[in-house]
C-alpha cells in the first residue's frame, strides 16, 4: 500500500465517496494490526506499545499529509480510531480462545477508578457498545479520545461541537464507563 | 439493545439523564442533589442521574493522559497493586505505601531498615521480568551504570541498589532503590507560575539538568524523556536543588538486551508534547544524546515563553516536528531573547538531529556563550532557584515517567 492511495481514498471520502470510505478500512486495520503484530511479537520486553502512538504514526507514514485537507485528517483520525479499536479487542479474543480461563489482557485505566484499577480492553468494549446504542456521539468520543488519542480540542473539531460541549461529555462519559467497569 | 438489561435506561431516558446530568454539572456541586430532587420528578431517573454524580471524577483516563504527556498519580496512596505493603525486600527496605505509577514500574515508599530512613524503591512490571535471564543480565549492568552515573553528579536521582522480589504467584519482579525526595516536579510548580520566566531563573532550574545530561552523555547513556515532569525541586530548608528523575534503567536494559540501541530509530517509551522528531518518525534516524538537547531546549524554550510549544494538540506537535521551518524556539513562542540566544535554540530545536549540538555538554556551553552576548530583556533578573508560592511538601516524592497507559496491555502480551 502506498501513501498515495490512502491520501487519494482520503480525499475521495472526505467528498462523500462511500467505496472510497469503506476502503479505508481495510487498509488502515492491516497497517495497525501489521505493526502491532510486528512489535509484540518480535520483542518480548522493554517495548512499550502505545495504541495511540501507532494510530499518529500511521497517519504520518500512510498520508501524504501536505495534499490531505483539515477534513481528511479528522476522517483519518476516526476511521484510525475505530481501527485501532477493533486490533486490540481481536487481539484480546485470540489470546483468550488461546487461553481459555487464562489472563486476560489489560487496560490502565488509571486510579482514579478505585473499585477495579484494570478493565480488561473486552469489558471497555463490551461497555463501549452499550453506550453506542444509548448515545453514539458519546461512544464516538470515547474511541478518538481512548484508542485515537485525539485531545478534547481535535474531539471538539472532529465532531464540529464547542470544546466544553465535549468537555461536559467527557465528564459524564467517564463517570459511566467507571460506574459499569466498576460492576 | 437494551432488552437483556431491563433495569438499564434505554436511548430515550439516556438522553433525559444526560440532559439532567449536564445540567446538574454546571451547578454547584453542593447545590446539585437538591436542584435535581426539584427539577425531576421520576425516582428512577433521579437515581440514575444521581449514580452518575457519584462516579465523576475528574482524575484523567487513559490516553488523555498520553496526548497530555504529564502522567503525575498523585495520592493514590491507598492502592498496592503489586501487593507489595508490608513486605520486606532483601531483609532491609521495608514497604511501606505506594506512590507513583510509570509505565515500566510503580514506585514505592520504603523504609531502610538498617539507616532507619526513608527510601523509594521502584518495582518494574511482571512484563520486565527477573525470569528474563537476558533482560535480567542487562538490567544488573546498566543498574550498575546507573548507580556510578549518580554517583558523579548529585542532580540525577542517587541510586542505591538493586534486587528481585519474588511474590507467591507471577514472574520475579526487579526493583531499584533510589533516593527518596521531598518536593514536587517543575510540571507542578508550572502549574501554579507558568512563567514567562526570566532567562536567569531559567539557566538556574535548567543548568543542573544540563550538567546531569552531560555526565550521562560522555558516558554513553541518553535520557530521552526530558520534560518538566522529570525535573524534580527539592525542597529542603534553605538547599533549593534540581534533580532529574527516570533514567530508565528498565528502558536501557530492555533495549540493550534486545539489542535495539544500534539500530535506534525505534518507537520506544517518550512524550509527545517533549519528543524530537526522530521519536516520531523514524526517519529521522536514532535516538541518542541529541534527542536530550532537543528537549532540554524545548523545556527551556516554554519556560522563557511561559506558554508550552505543543501542549495538548499532539497532532500540531507531530506535524511541526516534522516541518523544518517552524523551530519551537523562544521568539516563535513569544518570549524576548537575544539574537545570539535564538540562534542557539535554532540549532538544538533542529529537526534534523544532526544539525543540533551533539550532547547537553555542547548546548549548554553555546547558550552561555551567547550571554556573553547583550541581552534585551523586559524583565529584572533574578538569579534564585523557584521557590513555590506556598511551599507544599508532598508525599509523592516520586514522579515517574508517563506512558502509563497502555504499557500494561503491552506488558500482558510481551510477557505471554
Amino acid at each position: 500500500m502506498h501513501g498515495e492511495d490512502v491520501t487519494r481514498l482520503l480525499q475521495a471520502a472526505t467528498e462523500g465517496d462511500e467505496q472510497a470510505r469503506s476502503a479505508l478500512l481495510p487498509l488502515i486495520y492491516d497497517e495497525l494490526r501489521r505493526r502491532a503484530g510486528s512489535a509484540l511479537g518480535r520483542e518480548r520486553a522493554g517495548h512499550t506499545l502505545q495504541p495511540t502512538a501507532l494510530v499518529h504514526e500511521a497517519w504520518m507514514r500512510l498520508v501524504a499529509q501536505e495534499a490531505v485537507t483539515w477534513q481528511g485528517r479528522q476522517h483519518f483520525f476516526a476511521v484510525a480510531s475505530r481501527m485501532m479499536r477493533r486490533v486490540l479487542v481481536d487481539h484480546a479474543r485470540g489470546r483468550q480462545r488461546q487461553k481459555r480461563g487464562g489472563d486476560q489482557v489489560r487496560v490502565d485505566l488509571e486510579d482514579g477508578l478505585s473499585t477495579s484499577r484494570d478493565a480488561d480492553v473486552l469489558a471497555l468494549d463490551a461497555a463501549l457498545e452499550q453506550l453506542a446504542a444509548l448515545d453514539p456521539r458519546q461512544a464516538e468520543i470515547v474511541e478518538l479520545r481512548f484508542f485515537g488519542g485525539l485531545t478534547v480540542l481535535e474531539v471538539a473539531e472532529t465532531l464540529g461541537i464547542s470544546k466544553r460541549a465535549v468537555e461536559a461529555e467527557w465528564t459524564m462519559i467517564k463517570a459511566w464507563l467507571r460506574r459499569e467497569l466498576a460492576e | 439493545m437494551s432488552a437483556t438489561a431491563p433495569a438499564r435506561p434505554d436511548a430515550e431516558r439516556y438522553r433525559q439523564i444526560r440532559a439532567l446530568f449536564l445540567t446538574a454539572q454546571e451547578r454547584p456541586a453542593d447545590q446539585r442533589l437538591a436542584w435535581l430532587a426539584d427539577t425531576c420528578p421520576d425516582p428512577e431517573v433521579r437515581a440514575e442521574v444521581e449514580s452518575l454524580l457519584a462516579h465523576v471524577d475528574e482524575t484523567p483516563i487513559l490516553a488523555e493522559d498520553v496526548a497530555r504527556g504529564a502522567l503525575e498519580h498523585e495520592d493514590v496512596s491507598n492502592v498496592d497493586p503489586l501487593g507489595l505493603i508490608g513486605v520486606t525486600l532483601d531483609d532491609r527496605y521495608r514497604v511501606e505505601a505506594h506512590v507513583a505509577e510509570g509505565g515500566f514500574g510503580h514506585v514505592y515508599r520504603a523504609t531502610h531498615l538498617r539507616w532507619q530512613r526513608p527510601v523509594a524503591v521502584k518495582v518494574f512490571k511482571p512484563f520486565l521480568s527477573a525470569d528474563d535471564t537476558e533482560l535480567r543480565a542487562a538490567f544488573i549492568k546498566e543498574g550498575g551504570l546507573l548507580t556510578e552515573l549518580s554517583r558523579k553528579t548529585t542532580a540525577i536521582v542517587q541510586s542505591y541498589d538493586i534486587g528481585t522480589w519474588q511474590p507467591a504467584r507471577g514472574p520475579a519482579l526487579l526493583f531499584t532503590v533510589l533516593e527518596w525526595l521531598d518536593g514536587r516536579p517543575l510540571s507542578a510548580l508550572l502549574r501554579e507560575d507558568a512563567g514567562p520566566w526570566p532567562l536567569e531563573r531559567v539557566l538556574a532550574v535548567l543548568s543542573p539538568v544540563a550538567g546531569a545530561l552531560a555526565v550521562a552523555h560522555s558516558a554513553g547513556v541518553a535520557h530521552r524523556d526530558i520534560k518538566p515532569g522529570n525535573i524534580f525541586l527539592v525542597e529542603e530548608v534553605g538547599v533549593p536543588t534540581v534533580k532529574l528523575l527516570d533514567f530508565g534503567v528498565a528502558k536501557v536494559a530492555a533495549e540493550r538486551a534486545r539489542g535495539f540501541q544500534s539500530t535506534g530509530g525505534k518507537v520506544t517509551a517518550f512524550t509527545l508534547g517533549y519528543a524530537a522528531p526522530e521519536q516520531i518518525a523514524r526517519s529521522h534516524g536514532p535516538t541518542g544524546p541529541w534527542t536530550d538537547v532537543y528537549a532540554l531546549a524545548l523545556v527551556a524554550a516554554e519556560l522563557l515563553a511561559g506558554r508550552r510549544a505543543y501542549g495538548d494538540e499532539v497532532l500540531q506537535a507531530l506535524t511541526q516536528a516534522r516541518d523544518p521551518h517552524r523551530r519551537p524556539t523562544p521568539r516563535t513562542l513569544g518570549a524576548t531573547v537575544s539574537d545570539r540566544v535564538e540562534a542557539v535554540f535554532a540549532t538544538a530545536l533542529a529537526v534534523d538531529p544532526a544539525a543540533r549540538p551533539q550532547d547537553a555538554q555542547r548546548i549548554w556551553a553555546a547558550l552561555e556563550a551567547a550571554l556573553a552576548a547583550p541581552v534585551e530583556r523586559s524583565e529584572p533578573a533574578t538569579a534564585e532557584l523557584p521557590t513555590a508560592p506556598p511551599p507544599r511538601p508532598q508525599r509523592l516524592g516520586w514522579v515517574v515517567g508517563a506512558l502509563v497507559v497502555v504499557a500494561a496491555v503491552v506488558g500482558w502480551w510481551l510477557s505471554h
